[in-house]
């Protein structure tokens, strides 16, 4: 048997080793997205903050009178707003969570991509289709008026938590089911074989054990809901919320500069607080994903049927929305029955002889997301290799999306006015790659934490650089969560709204902005339209991240 | 090629004392066995050496030099972890030339080098196999295979068999064993498996909460264990407490263990009548005698707890001046052995077999 020792001897000297480098060769790269993180998005934020407490403490010209009270009652309104929104749809999520999960309901599969729609489009589209549906010339008000019952008011309150619930209900329903899916087995088992019934089992063991689950999901809503413009800008009428106020404020010249600065101020602050309460509990959400185990299942008859009522119930209501915007997109005007007069295929046309919304958002969307995900996979890869040290990173990036789209958008001008190198009006995606990362990060994390550190060592071991390990070892197993996160960033950013109408700069009109342009002339069917075709796109861009890249790579080289 | 040295080796963690002064010598070609409980640092150590870790005290010597500053990249040590760490976008062969590419080899003398240990490891014909498609044993064959093709100075293994099935571990450990030493390459391998470390090493540091208990061949380590702790650790035994009446001027030491009975040990290490010592009693150190009048250093007892286990049946004797029940073992039992339980036994102890030591104050 030719052992090694014959090849040692042939194999002549040992070749020498190359001289490692001391330094992490990422070093580099952290320093630009540190750098770029703090000029677009501490320095924004920073500013304004800066900016408000001068102007306060420069001017002695008092405020408008009542301003304080004004600022107390938006702020309650948000809060109340975002409060009923997260409790309305964690209710309903969870039920729905349970039923997907634990009880297998015939079609389990087809809700839960079912009630994925919601997640991918943005709030607005949802107020939308509740004035089409509830608004004055709506269509459950023509068939309420019908019967006799008076028209109900929409604009304000009720409509704005409305349109959250039924927009948010999805959101919650995830959270709450992937704690769902990770429960132990084993602890259910125990509770069944100790003779407990199925409500005492759930309630006594496993609503406590996804209680992080429960609060996060509550924790996503209100955030989401109060940081919203959208939804508000179409629905809310005199009802006045945080986001909405610091939109019109900055936008008007009457208003006075400061009032403008106060409330996107207060908005940051408000956005530090509850950033505090989402650290922790996705320190106990967290670990949880990491593991996947079969979940336990309840099998009984009447709670299957049961369960399939409910989510057939909330699907149609949740998807009811798209079902109008669609209808109505083909109808010519619709203010009388429950269909529009007529149908025609004008909308489209026009939107096909009209491009350029479309245009400017794939465009400005093309630009942002590399550098979103470039942003995530190299701050995926600090925490992995810098993890302990750097987890006020983890602030940082969580920062985006606790401060409402608006007040980034505010920062970014009041910091750079007037930014548009080679014509590129650079700050909006500079605005949507930091509005998102931290939907890309949490998409990169999840893939840096697949991959086994031990592999990483190895290659160490037999003299790889920092550099060929990442290379040869980590980027081909990372590709995939680099294509879902690519995906998710996409979604987020084409869908984008808060900063948009901030930055906004002429000539560049994107297609959620457009959506608005069109309500507000009563173009009710080109609005649909271009919604239509904005949902489409979406839903597009994520059946491509639910492809299993994994697999199709794996097969690819499996013939090469 | 090169012995390993640890000088005063500590490592922390935060308050954890993972690694503490530790002083070893690893000879040349040495087979080299970190034996001890979980938790108690043989995973730190290794990766000290290997350079994943910076001492936080001491010294670590690859021959005369002095590593600590050495980035792992260059200590060129060859590594095998439990999980085996194949990279599972790579097939076989490039696993295993990867190390070499790194090393500028290309070309013949790459798939030369890399076909030769693949048949070195048994794994020939496998070359295009990518991980998912190998089993455990393969795997493991893999990762070992593209440790020693850059021929490693040193070669580290963390627990390389213990994701394996019993009899892959037994068969796997002789081909380590064989190929360890066919090359002569200084090996340092870490496990909590006594019998995998009394197999394979040539010799054995039993550690215990960070700490050095032993360095010894595994026969010291067995007939002359140097605290309670490896006793106890290494092999079954029973572990008694008791006093030394005569150090004697012979090759035997005469202990009084707690309950009364005085009995004999071979002389290990000095020691003073009156001090207190532990004293070992290995199970096969108790051989059965018909005439306890006609044998030295007897004990007698009651059988209280018998076990089949094929090859012996093993009991606790309740003997007659011992505190603690007496771990004995009868050889090739017979149909009747469960007529042996709460029958009077007598055995002589052979003092070769009885080790024993100072108690730590
Ligand atoms: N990176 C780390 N951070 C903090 N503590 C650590 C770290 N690595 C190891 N420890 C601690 O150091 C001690 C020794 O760990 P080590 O992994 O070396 O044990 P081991 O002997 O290999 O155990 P096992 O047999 O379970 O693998 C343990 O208490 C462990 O919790
Ligand atoms: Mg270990």
């Amino acid at each position: 048997m030719p052992t090694l020792k014959v090849a040692r001897a042939e194999a002549g000297p040992r070749p020498a080793l190359k001289p490692a480098v001391r330094l992490d060769p990422f070093v580099l790269i952290y320093g630009v997205a540190a750098a770029y993180i703090g000029a677009f998005l501490i320095l924004p934020v920073g500013r304004i903050l800066v900016e408000t407490a001068l102007a306060l403490t420069g001017s002695d010209r008092p405020l408008a009178e009542g301003f304080t009270e004004y600022l107390a009652r938006i702020t309650l309104n948000s809060v109340l707003v975002a409060s009923l929104a997260a409790v309305g749809s964690v209710a309903i999520g969870i039920p729905v969570a349970f039923f997907v999960t634990k009880v297998p309901v015939p079609g389990q599969g087809l809700f839960r991509v079912m009630l994925a729609l919601p997640l991918v489009t943005p709030p607005f589209i949802s107020g939308f289709a509740t004035i089409l549906l509830l608004g004055r010339t709506g269509v459950f008000t023509q068939l309420l008026g019908q019967v006799g019952v008076p028209e109900i008011n929409i604009y304000g309150a009720p409509g704005l938590i409305l349109t959250h619930i039924l927009h948010f209900t999805p959101l919650a329903f995830l959270t709450v089911a992937a704690g769902l899916q990770v429960v132990p087995r084993a602890i259910e088992e125990a509770a069944v074989s100790l003779g407990a019934g199925i409500g005492r089992a759930v309630f006594r063991v496993v609503l406590p054990y996804v209680w992080p689950h429960v609060l996060m999901a509550a924790a996503l809503v209100f955030l989401a809901s109060f940081g919203d413009v959208g939804a508000p800008l179409l629905l809310a009428g005199n009802f006045r919320v945080l986001p909405l106020e610091t939109y019109t404020a900055f936008n008007s010249f009457q208003v006075d500069p400061r009032i403008a600065l106060i409330l996107a101020s207060w908005s940051i602050l408000l956005a530090f607080l509850v950033l505090l309460v989402v650290r922790q509990l996705m320190a106990r959400t967290g670990i949880a994903h990491t593991f996947t185990t079969q979940p336990f299942v309840y099998r009984d008859r009447t709670l299957r049927w049961v369960g399939f009522g409910f989510c057939s119930m909330v699907t149609l209501i949740l998807l009811l929305p798209y079902v109008v915007i669609i209808i109505s997109s083909f109808g010519t005007v619709w203010t009388t029955g429950i269909l529009p007069a007529g149908f025609t295929l004008r909308n489209y046309q026009f939107i096909l002889n009209n491009l350029q919304d479309i245009k400017n958002s794939l465009i400005l969307s093309a630009i942002a997301t590399p550098v979103c995900v470039w942003l995530a996979l190299s701050l995926g890869k600090l925490f992995r290799d810098y993890g302990a040290k750097v987890t006020w990173l983890d602030y940082v990036v969580l920062l985006p999306f606790v401060i409402p789209g608006v007040v980034i958008g505010i920062g970014l001008v009041k910091t750079y006015p007037g930014f548009q190198p080679f014509g590129i009006p650079a700050l909006l995606p500079i605005a949507y790659s930091i509005r998102r990362l931290p939907y890309a990060v949490r998409v990169v994390i999840a893939g840096y934490s697949r991959l086994d550190r031990a592999l990483e060592e190895a290659s160490a071991a037999l003299g790889a650089s920092g550099w060929r390990t990442f290379w040869r070892v980590t980027w081909p197993q990372l590709l995939p969560a680099a294509v879902a996160a690519s995906v998710v960033a996409f979604i987020r950013i084409i869908t984008e709204l808060g900063s948009t109408l901030i930055i906004l700069p002429p000539g560049w009109r994107t297609a959620t902005v457009a959506v608005f342009y069109y309500v507000a002339e009563g173009f009710i069917g080109r609005a649909s339209a271009i919604a239509v075709v904005l949902v489409v796109v979406v839903v597009l861009a994520s059946a491509l991240a639910n492809v299993d890249y994994s697999r199709i790579a794996r097969r690819l080289r499996a013939k090469r | 090629m090169t012995a390993v040295i640890l000088e005063g080796l500590s490592k922390r963690f935060g308050s954890t004392v993972a690694v503490n002064d530790l002083n070893l010598t690893v000879a040349d070609g040495e087979f080299f066995t970190l034996l001890g409980p979980s938790g108690c640092g043989k995973t730190t150590t290794l990766r000290l050496i290997a350079g994943f870790e910076t001492p936080t005290a001491g010294l670590i010597r690859f021959g005369d030099r002095v590593v600590n500053e050495l980035p792992p990249q260059r200590r060129n040590v060859g590594m095998v972890l439990q999980n085996y760490a194949v990279f599972p976008t790579m097939t076989v062969f490039e696993n295993v030339a990867y190390g070499l590419e790194i090393r500028g080899i290309r070309g013949k003398e790459l798939s030369r080098r890399v076909l030769s240990v693949l048949e070195l490891v048994g794994l020939s014909g496998l070359e295009n196999r990518r991980p998912e498609q190998l089993s455990g044993g393969q795997l493991q064959r893999v990762a070992l295979a593209r440790a020693l093709v850059i021929e490693p100075e040193i070669l580290l293994l963390d627990e390389p068999l213990s994701n394996l099935d019993v009899q892959l571990r037994v068969s796997i450990r002789k081909e380590i064993r064989r190929i360890q030493q066919a090359l002569r390459i200084t090996t340092v391998y870490v496990t909590h498996d006594q019998e995998e470390a009394l197999a394979l090493s040539d010799r054995i540091a039993v550690l215990n909460a960070g700490r050095l208990e032993q360095v010894a061949t595994p026969f010291e380590l067995y007939r002359a264990p140097a605290t309670k702790f490896v006793a106890r650790f290494i092999g079954r035994t029973t572990v008694l407490a008791g006093e030394v009446c005569d150090a004697g001027p012979d090759d035997l030491v005469a202990i009084r263990v707690d309950g009364g009975l005085t009995l004999r040990a071979a002389r290990l290490r000095p020691v003073a009548p009156g001090e207190r010592v532990w004293v070992s009693i290995r199970p096969e150190a108790l051989n059965p005698v018909a005439d306890p009048a006609a044998a030295n250093n007897v004990v007698s007892g009651e059988v209280r707890y018998l076990e089949f286990l094929g090859p012996v049946v093993r009991g606790e004797l309740k003997a007659e001046g011992v505190a603690e029940p007496l771990l004995f073992e009868l050889g090739r039992p017979g149909p009747d052995w469960p007529a042996l339980r709460g029958r009077v036994l007598h055995f002589e102890v052979d003092p070769a077999l009885v080790s024993y030591g100072l108690e730590r104050p």
